[in-house]
């Protein structure tokens, strides 16, 4: 029983607080040379092979960076925010199997517990902006706030009909289905669109990424932000990309499986599942870039118009749409 | 016909009258025009041998040298045409094909006439393409001038100024053809006390001076048109300065004073300006203080003291300044008010007797002049001394009959207020020359940035002892003071005086 | 003048999901992403490069043309002897006025040639902080003994550096030979 908990706090650890947290750092890498490659530079290519190294300095100086509090915060507020960003993004993604078999909390209400968890993030940017006592800081975070709520509408409506589909909300059922059947790409095309958009909106990425707008709030939420707090904002907005490209995975592309691909058995199997994975994660991760780096900012106006006059409607549509499919055309 | 020894010419178109015997330069230069001239000097004898001054005269077929052809009735003359161009740019070619190549190292650049000319009526190209002649360079002529011979155009100036003018007549033509050069007669060296005028005459850069040479290009120095101090001639002077550093003095023409010339003691006399060693800041008992304390404490010493306190003035001091320190003495009640005045020997052309620039003007102003002896000042409370620049002061015996000392001096020296004295080159103003003629300093530069002049230290001390005093605005301004305290001054204002001096009034001058 | 009103065009359908375009520009911008990977993947020198401009500064440097004006710098001629005669030229026209000069005449234990030139730079300037690489005392200098180098890195930590003396600038300029000798034939 010991060994069980222990074995599982492990597994946490390993998981939440050394491969994401890398991964994040690695994503801080590939997204300034992703950048760089995209407007013909090279980005950071000196410290280690590659500039792979990179992420380290970075973390280096964030680390020996004198931590400014400045003196018209709310203080208590001011360091809390940061953390409770930060922390909403690590659990959300316990629940998601990213290998056979492998899933930090393997719950039956697993994408309940995704849209719980992810929300409380929204108020780490808000109490951090209100903290803030500065304008720019206070427009970011209601921004924020109005635009996550906005947009978690349409991001938990567009999973309703996968559920509806697959009649469980364990995300590892949601991967068994598909690689039954078929990914759910294919029969809720219009869904995967809708949680693609929205996820961007949620992890406030461009074209989305009104809270922060630079050219227009200074840095938004984290403008008075300095050092190691501003860091844990930032990590925590990478590892937010990773979850949610996590899940585009596992409720849409199938999780770890391949379609036409009988994964062996054993240690072997569970590997080859984690590299699956990882590999159509990584696609979606470069997207996160990708689109960055081409789109241009939506005007905010234009951000609620998109989240309740099109996205909204357009989900309810569609719940209402597979449920009618599942009640009278194809009874499951 | 113009009939009164006059006779009338037409130059360039221009009809202009002169007096008879005048030659075609002068004549041209009453209409403004410039003839170009190497050898001519109008204060020397035309010999006529550089033949860059060539006109056109109209009956003459050749063209003529205006230096050297009296103007007449009727002549009709052009001093530029394209006979006349063409002319000239052939004696420049003569003139330059052996001329090295030296304006690089040459003090003489900027200031040679061989280059202006070069350039407004050469060709700009030489045709000459074979080696140079090569002549003894880089001569000295004792310890003022050095000579250069591939330089020389021999237009024989220096030798007829030495011989017509210093009248020593040291230095002559030597060997023939291309090798003819200038010799110094006797062992070589010069010994003309005026020797260094041949440096400013000479045309080209072949003499230079030994104390200016390469000290500094011409064109980084700035000039004032001041006088010299050096006696009581007051030789009208450009001082060439750079850095807050005279470089060099040269004659400025005055026909009334010193003609083109000055002597090489005058010329030379300037090390006291360049002096780093000199004091510059005022001191009360040694300490150094700004002017306004020090002249506080002079004004309450001289104030205690009154009657018992004596004034020795310098006649180095300008009009300006001997004036505010005869106000003082008013102010203070002191009776005892006399100069030093330093003399020695003098000579024939310029050299004056009297070795300081204004020991008229001191005496105007009602100091008396004394010997160093001073018999007139026994024990005394306070001694007021401005100390002269150089040739007398007082012995320390004299000085300790005062039980307190309020000295101008360049130097540090025992004194209970202690002002830095100021060279002629760092002020305004003006003094009484030799004749009677007033005639302005004109500042160059201020040393150390905060010096103040005896003038503006005086007037300080003028203002602490009467409230009521405003110190003179401008150098215009103090003078009008003075014109106005003294009969002699009467009608002159200070921009009458101008660069050139003026004479003072009929009045009586006491000796 | 009246007020003009200005219409917003009213956009068609597939104008107003924006697909078309952002298609358009993320196959724009991905075609730069696998240009310059190729560039780097492929290490191509800069010229090679088809789309990657960043120069890798300390390996590869400019390819400076023949009249790039660079760091000023005095020369000697083929006999190793510094060919500034102190004429003070440059210094008068040195807009900056970066150029100092202090003259100075040749002493008893000087050289035939030396004695023939008489004066010489004691000491020469040049502040390189205050030099703008104009180039007017090279074109001026009737010596031919100040040049511009093709040499635009200066690095210092304090003021004074920047201030070349005589021998350093000598050191920097090297050899320039003097064909017309002028001065060993006096």
């Amino acid at each position: 029983m010991i060994w069980d908990v222990l074995g599982k706090l492990l597994h946490a650890f390993l998981v939440v607080g050394l491969v994401l947290p890398l991964m994040a750092a690695l994503m801080v890498w590939a997204e300034r040379r992703v950048s760089a490659f995209m407007q013909d530079r090279l980005g950071p290519n000196r410290v280690g092979p590659a500039g792979l190294l990179q992420p380290i300095a970075d973390v280096l100086k964030f680390i020996f960076k004198e931590d400014v509090i400045p003196g018209h915060v709310n203080r208590v507020m001011y360091v809390l925010a940061p953390l409770m960003v930060f922390v909403p993004a690590l659990i959300v993604f316990s629940v998601v199997p990213y290998a056979r078999g492998m899933a930090i909390a393997p719950l039956n209400i697993g994408i309940l517990l995704v849209f719980a968890v992810s929300s409380l993030g929204v108020y780490g940017i808000t109490i951090g902006g209100w903290a803030s006592n500065s304008k720019y800081s206070l427009y970011g975070g209601v921004r924020a706030s109005a635009q996550m709520i906005s947009y978690e509408l349409a991001l938990s409506l567009s999973v309703i009909p996968i559920f509806l589909v697959t009649g469980s909300m364990n995300l590892e059922s949601v991967v068994a289905w598909q690689a039954q059947n078929v990914w759910l790409l294919l029969p809720l095309f219009p869904a995967f669109i809708i949680f693609l958009v929205s996820s961007y909106a949620e992890t406030n990425r461009l074209p989305f990424d009104c809270p922060e707008a630079e050219t227009e709030l200074v840095a938004g939420y984290h403008t008075e932000y300095s050092s190691m707090k501003f860091a844990i904002f930032f990590m925590a907005e990478y590892i937010n990309m990773i979850t949610f490209s996590a899940l585009v995975v596992t409720l849409f592309f199938g999780g770890y499986t391949l379609p036409f691909l009988e994964l062996p058995a054993g240690l072997w199997g569970t590997v080859l599942s984690g590299c699956i994975f990882a590999a159509k994660v990584s696609f979606f991760l470069f997207l996160f870039l990708w689109v960055r780096w081409t789109l241009p900012r939506f005007r905010y106006d234009q951000l609620m118009d998109l989240g309740w006059k099109v996205m909204l409607p357009a989900c309810l549509v569609l719940i209402v749409c597979t449920a009618g499919v599942r009640a009278f055309i194809w009874p499951g | 016909m113009s009939g009164n020894g006059n006779v009338t010419l037409t130059i360039d178109g221009t009809e202009v009258t002169v007096p008879k015997g005048t030659n075609l330069i002068e004549a041209a230069r009453r209409l403004g025009t410039h003839v170009p001239h190497y050898c001519y000097h109008p204060a020397l004898s035309v010999v006529g041998n550089c033949r860059i001054c060539l006109v056109e005269v109209e009956g003459m077929p050749k063209l003529q040298i205006a230096c050297n052809t009296e103007a007449r009735d009727g002549m009709v003359m052009r001093t530029r045409n394209e006979r006349v161009e063409k002319g000239r740019e052939g004696v420049m070619e003569f003139l330059l094909i052996n001329h090295p190549l030296d304006c690089t190292i040459c003090d003489q650049a900027g200031e040679c006439k061989l280059q202006d000319y070069a350039f407004h009526h050469g060709a700009g190209v030489s045709r000459f393409e074979d080696e140079k002649v090569h002549k003894p360079k880089n001569v000295s002529w004792g310890d003022r001038v050095v000579f250069d011979s591939e330089r020389c155009i021999l237009c024989t100036l220096c030798v007829r100024f030495l011989d017509e003018v210093a009248g020593t007549d040291e230095v002559s033509i030597d060997a023939r053809g291309d090798q003819v050069t200038l010799i110094v007669k006797a062992d070589g060296k010069l010994t003309s006390p005026y020797q260094m005028n041949i440096i400013d005459l000479c045309p080209v850069g072949a003499l230079t001076s030994r104390d200016f040479r390469f000290k500094s290009r011409l064109w980084f120095m700035q000039f004032a048109d001041t006088i010299c101090t050096s006696c009581a001639r007051g030789c009208n002077t450009t001082v060439g300065v750079r850095d807050e550093r005279v470089l060099r003095m040269v004659p400025r023409h005055n026909a009334d004073v010193n003609g083109d010339w000055m002597c090489d003691h005058g010329r030379l006399h300037f090390a006291i300006a360049n002096d780093d060693e000199r004091l510059s800041v005022p001191r009360v008992d040694g300490r150094g203080v700004p002017y306004a304390v020090a002249a506080q404490r002079a004004a309450d010493l001289l104030r205690e003291a009154g009657d018992s306190a004596a004034a020795v003035a310098s006649p180095f001091m300008t009009n300006e300044e001997l004036h505010v320190l005869k106000l003082i003495c008013d102010a203070a009640g002191i009776e005892k008010r006399l100069f030093l005045n330093p003399v020695g020997p003098g000579d024939e052309l310029l050299v004056h007797s009297e070795k300081s620039p204004n020991a008229r003007g001191a005496a105007l102003l009602g100091f008396e002049a004394v010997d160093q002896d001073c018999e007139g000042v026994q024990e005394i409370d306070v001694l007021l001394y401005v100390t002269p620049r150089e040739g007398i002061a007082l012995p320390e015996t004299v000085e300790a009959r005062a039980k307190r000392r309020i000295v101008f001096a360049f130097h540090e020296r025992e004194a209970d207020v202690l002002f830095p004295l100021t060279t002629w080159i760092e002020k305004d103003g003006t003094v009484v020359s030799a004749g009677d003629r007033v005639q302005r300093l004109v500042k160059g530069f201020s040393r150390f940035g905060s010096l103040l002049t005896e003038r503006a230290a005086l007037e300080m001390v003028l203002q602490a002892l009467e409230a009521g005093f405003e110190p003179a605005a401008t150098p215009a301004q103090a003078f009008e003071r003075v014109a106005a305290a003294l009969a002699p001054f009467e009608g002159l204002t200070f921009t009458g005086v101008g660069a050139h001096g003026a004479p003072l009034g009929r009045q009586e001058v006491p000796a | 003048m009246g007020i003009k009103v200005v219409r917003r065009p009213k956009l068609s359908f597939t104008e107003r999901i924006y697909l078309g375009p952002i298609v358009k520009g993320l196959r724009l911008t991905i075609g730069h992403f696998f240009g310059t990977l190729t560039d780097v993947v492929l290490r191509r020198k800069q010229h090679e490069r088809k789309t990657a401009t960043t120069m890798q500064y300390p390996e590869e440097r400019w390819d400076f043309k023949d009249n790039f004006r660079g760091a000023p710098v005095l020369v000697s001629d083929q006999f190793d002897r510094m060919k500034c005669v102190a004429c003070q030229i440059c210094e008068f026209v040195c807009p900056p006025k970066a150029i100092t000069i202090w003259p100075s005449e040749f002493d008893e234990s000087a050289d035939d040639v030396e004695k023939g030139v008489e004066k010489y730079p004691e000491r020469f300037e040049i502040d390189m902080l205050r030099c703008i690489y104009c180039g007017y005392c090279e074109e001026s200098c009737p010596e031919e003994a100040i040049f511009l180098l093709q040499e635009a890195e200066l690095v210092g930590r304090t003021k004074e550096e920047f201030v070349f003396d005589r021998e350093k600038l000598l050191a920097m300029g090297g050899v320039r030979e003097d064909r017309a000798l002028k001065w060993h034939n006096k």
